[in-house]
């Protein structure tokens, strides 16, 4: 194992380059692993356990997808169980504390799962070749115990059905004119991590009163950060106040009626880290599946099919997408996130009564 | 079907010599005891201790005084009244026409009616979603597409009090009908020939005797719809929490969030459950007293009313009430799942198999499935032979304290999904016993929940097979169980094939104890 | 299943619903069928024998 020792001046100046922030700023970067290659004898050693049970909470379309490509190129069945970040969260806690090890890959929405886990001692440091060569280090933790799989944005979307472009909103505070009573849909950041993030980074930027005054527009609630997109979709409501960026975008490129909308206050930003945990019961399949899907070939399926944003260096972004760094992005604080979600998801119930 | 008679025979029989042993007596209390009273114990117990594990009150003093609960609480309350008095108001009309006049095509509403018995309470609010959600919903583009109004207006919100109350009460009402159409099918026909003899005109018999008659059971389903409404999960989940407001079980659920506060959801349980015993205690009392006196004697076929012509306003009120809990919604399903965007009317240009496609490419749809059938499979067949052994010990008085294991099987009835789910979640997440994350926790929960039904069907089977004929077996030489293999079991048959499979399709509907239960890892059927 | 029907709700997917509920209704009602086959055990009786 060589020993790569970087100093902090090194990962912030990494970061500050990076659109992101820094989520994997850790004080002192103690010792990496060596690249790990994905060579034959990984190949092998995987699929002689034939198995990888991967936690997500991605776009169910997307990771069932993911995983059927990884099936077809190795063989090895792939188990996809998507729910919201926390769900997924609290799922592997639970299982945790009841001594289940069911779960190989996790990829969450919010970043500050990984400092918990990593607290816990639950997850295996594991670093692909590519992504040491590839990857900016704001994007995978300094002691290669999390990888950032997808970067998410959280902006205003809206039923251009429903809404004509002029009338569109425009920022956070358009929201709150009464024109928009009983037409937005909103996530629950008690369900979903790109939701916690944004309503932190709302909450931060903008105030808890922006939320009371929300709160009094007659908000649709439902919980995932998919689902809201889904519902300008049909038309149910005609403004998302938060969401899945990707799948807008998506849909819109499918032909529905849907508009993207970067706030002018800056749009929320969630980064996607995925683990390998210690406890993984298909140790080999599970490095696989991880060095796998931070590859090239995975993360241009990212970008091209998802349209989520890759943090691969070599990745091609469609030119009709708004690239990471032209947009306005507000500050991810996984560190806050973290001390402060139960404060958070708790005012958040008092507010808007679910 | 959830309506609890105490299992008593009525008829004195000889006592046998005890050559069942007590061994099977203790054996089967103690499943029991651990079936019902470890949960229900360790609910007990969390809802008076703080995290620490000292004694406190706080945690009842919370849900009295936080907003936060005492919404929930009026909101449930409001919810399983409501809904009571709507599904009586549908389903006695329909009882009455089906069971006591001529109506055309009474045996299809009955058929149709058991459709919307066991369809899963929350499949039918996302349907109700598909159709009535203010912007998307089908019926509301219907309203707009046939009245020109603008984008926005609409005649139905589902995401509203009024639209929960609605579509809980579209799943209740069978409830309230079984009842009252029994009742009915059981007022022997003397007595309205007895009274049309006296010169009472049919109207009139039907006021004075008929309808007397049914009101106990009308009682009893109200408040056996009540109870339904207040312990259901699904519907609201669904419709209220994207309304913003939550009910009873939705609340504890969302205690189950992280970080879990077992304590308060222990806590918040408990009136559920003290409520649920309360109500059936009441519902008992009523149909003990009245509905069930004139059991004894079905003589008489029941006179049917001609309905003249009021016949066929009597069919379209009939299957109008049938649109909403089956045709509607089964409509807005099928539509959905051919339908590219499931709220878009599907053509045949439109049309498209993706979602099926999809749905069968899930890997969790495979294991839910495997899952479902493993689980509803295990449990009416352990729940059957248990309800058997019970059944054959309380009825033939087979072992002195049968009253108390014929109590035991019964009891769970009281106690609601959700409050079991709790309950069990607090019991086997801790050593010695850790089952948290297999699917015995599940089969647990099911059996208990399921157990009174079957008890009730199999020991009333008993009941009617008789054990003379056993007897005779006995008298002949044969040995106890000799008589029951040969005798009984072949007449007890269809009733054991019906538990099963009533059991079975129970089990793959329920919803609330399994959320609070489940984890990924259940699915995934590793224990 | 009614759990996955559930987490695929809070993720909106209601195409996938629309058919799990479907084969979960087919299921059943082929359940409740069979027992109106067994002689003896008609849906009116039961009905009433309840």
């Amino acid at each position: 194992m060589t020993k790569r020792p970087i100093s902090r001046r090194a990962v912030l100046q990494g970061s500050a380059a990076a659109a992101a922030a820094t989520v994997f700023a850790a004080p002192a970067r103690a010792q990496l692993p060596a690249p790990a290659p994905l060579d034959d004898v990984l190949i092998a050693a995987a699929k002689k356990e034939g198995k990888v049970s991967f936690y997500t909470a991605m776009d169910l379309d997307f990771a069932q997808r993911l995983g059927k490509a990884f099936e077809a190129k190795y063989g090895i069945s792939t188990k996809v169980e998507r729910s919201g970040a926390e769900r997924v969260f609290q799922r592997i806690g639970q299982e945790h504390t009841a001594k289940i090890y069911a779960v190989d890959v996790a990829n969450t929405a919010d970043a500050a799962h990984v400092i918990i886990w990593k607290r816990n001692g639950w997850l295996a440091p594991y670093l692909p070749e590519e992504v040491a060569q590839h990857y900016d280090k704001a994007y995978y933790d300094a002691d290669a115990l999390a990888i950032t799989t997808r970067i998410l944005v959280s902006p205003i979307a809206y039923n251009t059905d429903l809404v004509k472009k002029e009338d569109a909103p425009k920022s956070f505070k358009d929201l709150l004119d009464p024109k928009w009573a009983g037409k937005m849909v909103k996530g629950h950041p008690a369900y979903s991590g790109t939701i916690m993030n944004a309503t932190h980074q709302i909450a931060r930027d903008i105030g808890w009163d922006y939320f009371e005054k929300l709160a009094k527009q007659k908000v649709m609630q439902v919980q995932s950060a998919t689902d809201t997109p889904k519902k300008i979709q049909l038309g149910e409501r005609a403004v998302m106040v938060d969401g899945a960026g990707y799948l807008v975008i998506r849909y819109k490129e499918e032909g529905s009626p849907v508009e993207v909308v970067y706030p002018e206050e800056g749009t929320p930003l969630a980064t996607g880290p995925s683990v390998v945990f210690k406890s993984a019961p298909n140790p080999n399949a599970a490095r696989l599946f991880q060095n796998w899907m931070h590859g090239r070939e995975a993360q241009q399926f990212l970008v091209d099919w998802a349209r989520q944003y890759s943090p691969h260096g070599q990745t091609k972004e469609k030119p009709s997408v708004r690239a990471l760094r032209d947009i306005k992005l507000m500050k991810e604080d996984p560190a806050a996130v973290e001390k402060e979600a139960e404060a958070i998801k708790k005012r958040y119930a008092q507010i808007f009564k679910v | 079907m959830t309506i609890a008679l105490p299992a008593e025979s009525a008829v004195r029989r000889r006592t046998f010599k005890i050559d069942f042993s007590l061994p099977v007596l203790i054996a089967f209390a103690a499943v029991l005891c651990v079936l019902i009273v470890l949960p229900m114990s360790w609910l007990a117990y969390y809802s008076v201790v703080d995290k620490a594990g000292q004694f406190t009150l706080e945690n009842f003093a919370t849900l009295v005084t936080e907003p936060e609960f005492r919404g929930p609480m009026l909101t449930t309350l409001i919810l399983a009244t409501s809904a009571s008095i709507f599904c009586a108001l549908a389903a006695a009309p329909m009882g009455w026409l089906v069971a006591r006049t001529d109506l055309p095509f009474a045996k299809a509403v009955r058929a149709l009616v058991t459709a919307s018995f066991v369809t899963p309470p929350f499949l039918g609010a996302i349907a109700w979603e598909l159709l009535a959600a203010p912007n998307s919903g089908l019926l509301n583009k219907l309203y707009r597409h046939l009245t020109g109004a603008e984008m926005g207006d609409h005649i139905f919100n589902i995401y509203s009090m009024t639209g929960l109350i609605f579509v809980v009460s579209c799943y209740t009402f069978p409830y309230i009908f079984v009842l009252i159409a029994n009742a009915l099918d059981r007022i022997p026909g003397d007595l309205e020939d007895a009274s049309s003899m006296l010169g009472g005109r049919t109207w009139t018999t039907a006021r004075r005797i008929t309808i007397p008659l049914a009101l106990p059971a009308l009682l009893a389903g109200m408040l056996i719809a009540f109870l339904q409404a207040m312990t259901l999960f699904g519907s609201p989940a669904i419709l209220a929490l994207p309304a913003g407001f939550h009910t009873m079980t939705t609340k504890i659920w969302s205690l189950f969030q992280f970080p879990p506060k077992p304590e308060l959801a222990a806590a918040a349980s408990l009136p559920l459950l003290v409520l649920t015993v309360m109500l059936l205690r009441t519902q008992q009392m009523i149909l003990g007293r009245k509905g069930y006196s004139v059991v004894g004697g079905k003589t008489g076929d029941p006179r049917l009313i001609r309905l003249g012509i009021w016949k066929w306003p009597a069919v379209a009120f009939v299957f109008a009430v049938l649109m909403l809990p089956v045709f509607l919604p089964y409509f807005a399903l099928i539509n959905a799942a051919l339908s590219p965007i499931a709220t878009t009317l599907v053509t045949p240009e439109n049309a498209t198999l993706k979602n099926v496609w999809f749905t069968f490419g899930l890997s969790s749809t495979k294991i839910a499935l495997q899952n479902t059938f493993i689980l509803g499979a295990l449990t009416a067949t352990l729940g059957t032979l248990m309800a058997l052994v019970i059944g054959y010990i309380s009825v033939r008085r087979a072992v002195v304290g049968h009253q108390a294991l014929g109590f035991l099987a019964t009891a769970p009835i009281a106690i609601p999904g959700i409050v079991l789910g709790v309950g069990l979640f607090l019991t086997y997440t801790q050593p010695p016993f850790v089952l948290y994350g297999t699917l015995w926790i599940l089969l647990l929960a099911y059996l208990t929940i399921e157990l009174p039904a079957a008890y009730q069907q199999l020991s009333s089977a008993y009941k009617a097979v008789g054990n003379d004929l056993e007897d005779a077996s006995r008298i002949l030489g044969a040995t106890r169980l000799q008589a029951l293999r040969h005798i009984t079991a072949p007449l007890l048959r269809t009733s054991v094939i019906a538990t099963w499979c009533f059991i079975f399709v129970a089990t793959v509907r329920e919803l609330s104890a399994a959320i609070i239960l489940f984890t990924s890892d259940t699915r995934s059927c590793r224990s | 299943m009614s759990v996955l029907i559930f987490d695929l709700k809070e993720s909106g997917d209601l195409g996938a619903i629309a058919v799990l509920g479907i084969m979960m209704l087919v299921l059943t009602f082929a359940v409740v069928i069979t027992i109106n086959r067994i002689p003896g055990f008609g849906a009116a009786q039961r009905l009433r024998n309840t």
